[in-house]
């Protein structure tokens, strides 16, 4: 037994030494606080609103619907996403507007979209053949953009409900635009349901 | 201790009354030159002991057992050697071998008496409690030069030879280790006496740990949540750093690996000796490094899949048997590539990726790192102390304290434009705008562990031995970053425990318990309101296990197990929101999450006879309340960047059964044939389906030849094998975005030998190969098997020498 307490005595010792290296490291966790949540601004540019105005052809018409999605990604669901009506059998001309509302003052994101314009392109999509949509204008290279367009509508009239995807894209470099394909990361790819009346 | 002499051409197998040991030496001829061949074996079941460590008394000459129990000793001038044969569990065996002049090359065959089988004795040695499984356990341990034959690219690649061990992988660089189905947070990694405490939840999330470090590791298949608390349901990785050689002088290692694939080389040594500056101190020094650029594909480059690693540790250990202290004090840093052909938008963008069938532009290989990476690095220091109470008990106490930093970059959004009045202000500013977007990570998680862990191991007999302890964790993770996948949180833990073994003349029982409380506090962040209250929860319950191993006739041995035990729900799977990128899903927790209970055995036979070995083993696994992420198709995540698929965390029912099989066949005295199959099967019992990402049918086939010498080289070896992997069919149809790979065939082959370099130093070099014919296929368990191939065709040298 006497040779069990000096084994304690002595690994009491060795402990002492060892407590002192860790402690160190222990009061960086000893606390039992959790700090406030962590400032999250970034410089990266997030779009949360995309607003698609068309203009009826010959005439003064203009129709303006907005989708926009205020708290990001993730959270709730996007707080607005308008219908878009149309008239069947007639040509539209559209401009498409990216913002970030999120931030004040609110950052137009189209400018920028424009100014490095041989880096991205948007790309429409109309469901259940209810229009067509041409691209009207071109980046520095004479590849589409996408950010002006027209949209020419079925004549049938239908009842049949569709929708208008817009999606944007950004090249990591001008030689990867071709004008067809889209990039391996979407922007932005956001739906507005139309109706033609 | 005995020692004994044998005479010329003789069979001497003798049985000695010793309490430590018996032994067989069996001379098989005599050739010309001095060497000592031999083959170290358990004296009961004939199993070849990999790792035995033979040494020649009073020289600093040594070696250690390979994978068939052969040893190889060289150049041997005295007249007599006595060789000191020792290992994990056995009895230290002396021998003595007379070499006279027309003796010189001698054959012999040592049987190692097992102490934990019919433990006469009570041999408590450093070496014995650093075996992480009760006796009646799988456990296999990977030694040193094991892992030195199948050290890859990372931690987890020398892990796979373990038949049952898979890897979960996301690229050549981030592989995660998983023993029969299960992964992630219900396997428990230990490195250096302390449960490694990093980010284990995500499937990209490697376990940070130096594949170099000078180690054995265990590999316990089977739940060991009596040892090691809850999150070892499905098994344990043990890494153990080896103890520091006890001869004087200073010793060292060195070891060069390079790999064609990826131009990776990577460089590892360490330098150790028993007395520093004539103190009792003896001190291990140790440092890695790795740097490797893309890795390929048979037919492309994958773009951004570099890595690099710089890695150090120190190790002092004072003290005797009696009492003693051993510190380790270690810190990984590493920087990986994720492939950018797997990062992706959205869940559009992911079917084109898939529908395309590789990546749609490929760069020329490249050592550079750009978004998205991820930069982490793990620190922590460990301090076990032991003291041997009394010849019956000892009291180990292990403090430790770690620090887990992980910065994941996005590739996402790098669309910045500069901010001013003239084109050459704006320039400049959107130089520095991008410069600070790719150096801000999307999400850094810091997580701090503290532990205490005390263990008081006893002999209540001469027959039952076993361990009673208590074992405590303090954890603390903050978060920054845009990206919401675990919140801060505080989480502590305290376990108690006991288990006991029985050793009856051929059998052995175990039996163990043990209570767990954990106890988290985290803040969450609603996304949509921007608040962040405090959330509570506390867990607390018990885990069981009994088991029997029995030896019926010499070669033979069956073991039995069953266990219970529990797992609380993890922070990720409670509070997780967010996309995850790489899969194209937004994953939701569910703070209301109950923990898992498991229910479960398993049962193996070995048999082993005339150089042939059978190995089986099968398990199953009844998960109540397992928590898996499950689609929710009705509630798709709407995202300005598209639309996302919604996994939820929700609890079901889960089984999972399966079993392996190994076979060493001998062909000859120098030839051996192997094989290896395992399967492992789940299913959602809830809904009568199939679980996700459970590993496809596999198997392998290899020839092993060995010769003694080859002119200038000892140890010479050559392996051919080839391994089959079936296509994963049991899947939910619709459910995955891609159907299950095809099955693969690959083949591998290595030769390697020792050879003596200037100076006397010896030098083990290995030429390998792996998928030799660069074969094209993906596998199931990737997550790059969606964007692109396989890797391609890679050769690797591996050189070490020592001193």
């Amino acid at each position: 037994m006497t040779s069990s307490r000096s084994a304690f005595r002595r690994f009491g010792r060795m402990l002492r030494i060892a407590l002192a290296v860790v402690s160190t490291g222990l009061i960086g966790t000893s606390c039992d606080h959790l700090s406030d949540p962590h400032d999250h601004s970034q410089d990266h540019d997030a779009v949360t609103t995309v607003t698609l105005t068309l203009v009826a052809q010959g005439t003064t018409d203009t129709t303006r619907v907005t989708w926009e999605d205020l708290d990001g990604v993730g959270g709730n669901n996007p707080n607005r996403i308008d219908t878009l009506f149309v008239k069947p059998g007639a040509v539209y001309f559209g401009t498409v507007q990216f913002e970030n509302r999120a931030e004040s003052p609110v950052k137009n994101i189209t400018e920028e979209v424009l100014q490095d314009a041989n880096e991205h392109q948007i790309f429409y999509a109309v469901s259940n053949s209810l229009g067509q949509i041409t691209v009207l204008d071109k980046d520095g290279r004479g590849l589409p953009l996408g950010l002006t367009f027209s949209m020419a509508t079925t004549i049938a009239t239908t009842a049949v409900p569709g929708a208008l995807t817009i999606s944007l894209y950004h090249f990591g470099t001008e030689s990867s635009k071709n004008g067809t394909d889209p990039a391996d990361e979407t922007d932005v790819e956001v739906t507005f349901p139309l109706i033609l009346r | 201790m005995t020692r004994r002499r044998w005479g010329d051409g003789v069979v001497l197998t003798s049985h000695f009354s010793d309490q430590t040991m018996i032994a067989t030496l069996l001379l098989l001829s005599v050739l010309a030159d001095t060497h000592i061949h031999g083959v170290v074996r358990d004296s009961a079941t004939r199993a070849p002991l990999h790792g035995a460590v033979v040494r020649i008394d009073g020289t600093l000459k040594g070696t250690i057992a390979d994978r068939y129990g052969a040893f190889h000793l060289y150049d041997l001038h005295q007249d007599t050697v006595r060789l000191i044969v020792s290992y994990v569990g056995y009895a230290t065996e002396r021998i003595e071998v007379p070499l006279t002049e027309n003796r010189t090359e001698v054959r012999l065959t040592i049987q190692m008496r097992s102490t934990s089988v019919r433990g006469q004795e009570i041999q408590v040695t450093d070496e014995r409690i650093a075996h992480s499984a009760l006796p009646t356990q799988q456990a296999r341990v990977l030694t040193s030069a094991e892992i030195d034959e199948h050290r890859g690219q990372t931690f987890a690649d020398a892990l796979t030879q373990v038949a049952g061990v898979t890897v979960l992988q996301t690229g050549p660089s981030l592989k995660k280790p998983m023993i029969n189905g299960l992964t992630g947070t219900r396997l428990v990694l230990r490195n250096n006496n302390l449960v490694q405490e990093g980010q284990q939840w995500g499937i990209e999330h490697a376990p940070e740990i130096d594949a170099f470090s000078p180690s054995r590791i265990t590999v316990v298949k089977g739940p060991a949540a009596v040892m090691f608390g809850p999150n070892a349901m499905g098994g344990v990785i043990d890494v153990e750093s080896r103890p520091i050689r006890k001869d004087p002088g200073l010793h060292g290692e060195a070891t060069v690996n390079l790999f064609s694939n990826g131009r990776q080389g990577a460089v590892g040594a360490f330098l150790e000796t028993a007395q520093v500056a004539g103190s009792p101190i003896a001190l291990r020094v140790q440092g890695s490094t790795r740097m490797g650029g893309d890795a390929e594909a048979p037919s492309y480059v994958l773009n951004n899949t570099g890595v690099r690693e710089l890695n150090a540790s120190l190790t002092l250990e004072m003290g005797d048997e009696a009492i003693g202290l051993s510190t380790v004090a270690s810190i990984f840093s590493t920087k990986l590539g994720i492939f950018n052909g797997a990062h992706i938008g959205n869940a559009t963008d992911m079917l084109r990726a898939i529908q395309r069938g590789a990546p749609s532009s490929t760069r020329p290989f490249s050592y550079d790192i750009t978004n998205p990476r991820q930069e982490i690095s793990h620190a922590m220091v460990s301090v076990k102390g032991h003291a041997q109470l009394s010849q019956d008990e000892r009291l180990v106490l292990t403090v430790g304290h770690q620090v887990n930093d992980r910065n994941e970059f996005d590739g996402h959004n790098i669309r910045i434009r500069g901010r001013g009045t003239d084109a050459e202000s704006r320039a400049a500013d959107s130089i520095a705008r991008l410069q600070r977007a790719l150096a801000t990570p999307a999400m850094n998680l810091v997580l701090r562990t503290s532990s205490l862990d005390a263990s008081l191991e006893h002999a209540l007999s001469e027959r039952v031995r076993g361990t009673i302890g208590v074992s405590s964790m303090w954890q603390l993770n903050e978060r920054s970053g845009s990206v919401i996948l675990i919140p801060d949180y505080r989480l502590w833990g305290i376990g108690a425990f006991a288990y006991e073994s029985i050793m009856l003349e051929d059998v052995t029982l175990s039996a163990g318990l043990r209570y767990d409380v954990r106890d988290l506090k985290s803040r969450i962040i609603d996304r949509a309101t921007g608040e962040a209250p405090l959330q509570y929860r506390r867990w607390q319950n018990f885990s069981a296990s009994i088991g029997a191993l029995w030896t019926p006739i010499e070669g033979l041995s069956l073991t039995w197990n069953a266990a219970s035990s529990w797992r609380p729900p993890q922070v990720n799977e409670l509070y997780s929101n967010d996309v995850h990128h790489g899969s194209a899903y937004y994953e939701i927790g569910d703070s209301t999450l109950a923990s898992e209970r498991t229910l479960g055995t398993d049962a193996g036979v070995r048999y082993e006879a005339d150089g042939l070995t059978i190995e089986a083993s099968g398990f199953i696994n009844r998960i109540d309340d397992y928590i898996m992420a499950v689609p929710d198709p009705a509630n798709p995540t709407v995202t300005v960047r598209g639309t996302f698929p919604t996994y939820r965390f929700t609890q079901m029912t889960a089984r999972l059964y399966g079993g392996d099989v190994s076979v060493t066949v001998p062909l000859d005295e120098r030839l051996n044939a192997y094989g290896q199959a395992s399967f492992v099967r789940g299913d959602n019992l809830d809904r009568d389906e199939p679980l996700l990402f459970i590993p496809a049918d596999r198997g392998r086939l290899g020839l092993h030849l060995h010769a003694d010498d080859v002119g200038p080289i000892h140890d010479a070896y050559v392996d051919v094998s080839v391994m089959g992997v079936r296509q994963q069919n049991r899947v939910v149809p619709g459910r995955d975005y891609a159907e299950p790979p095809a099955g693969y065939l690959r083949t591998d082959a290595a030769i390697g030998g020792v050879i003596t370099m200037p100076y006397g130093l010896p030098a083990r070099i290995t030429l390998a190969c792996t998928n030799v014919f660069n074969a094209v296929y993906r596998e199931y368990l990737s997550q790059y098997r969606y964007f692109a191939d396989d890797l391609g065709r890679n050769i690797i040298l591996r050189f070490t020498t020592s001193f």
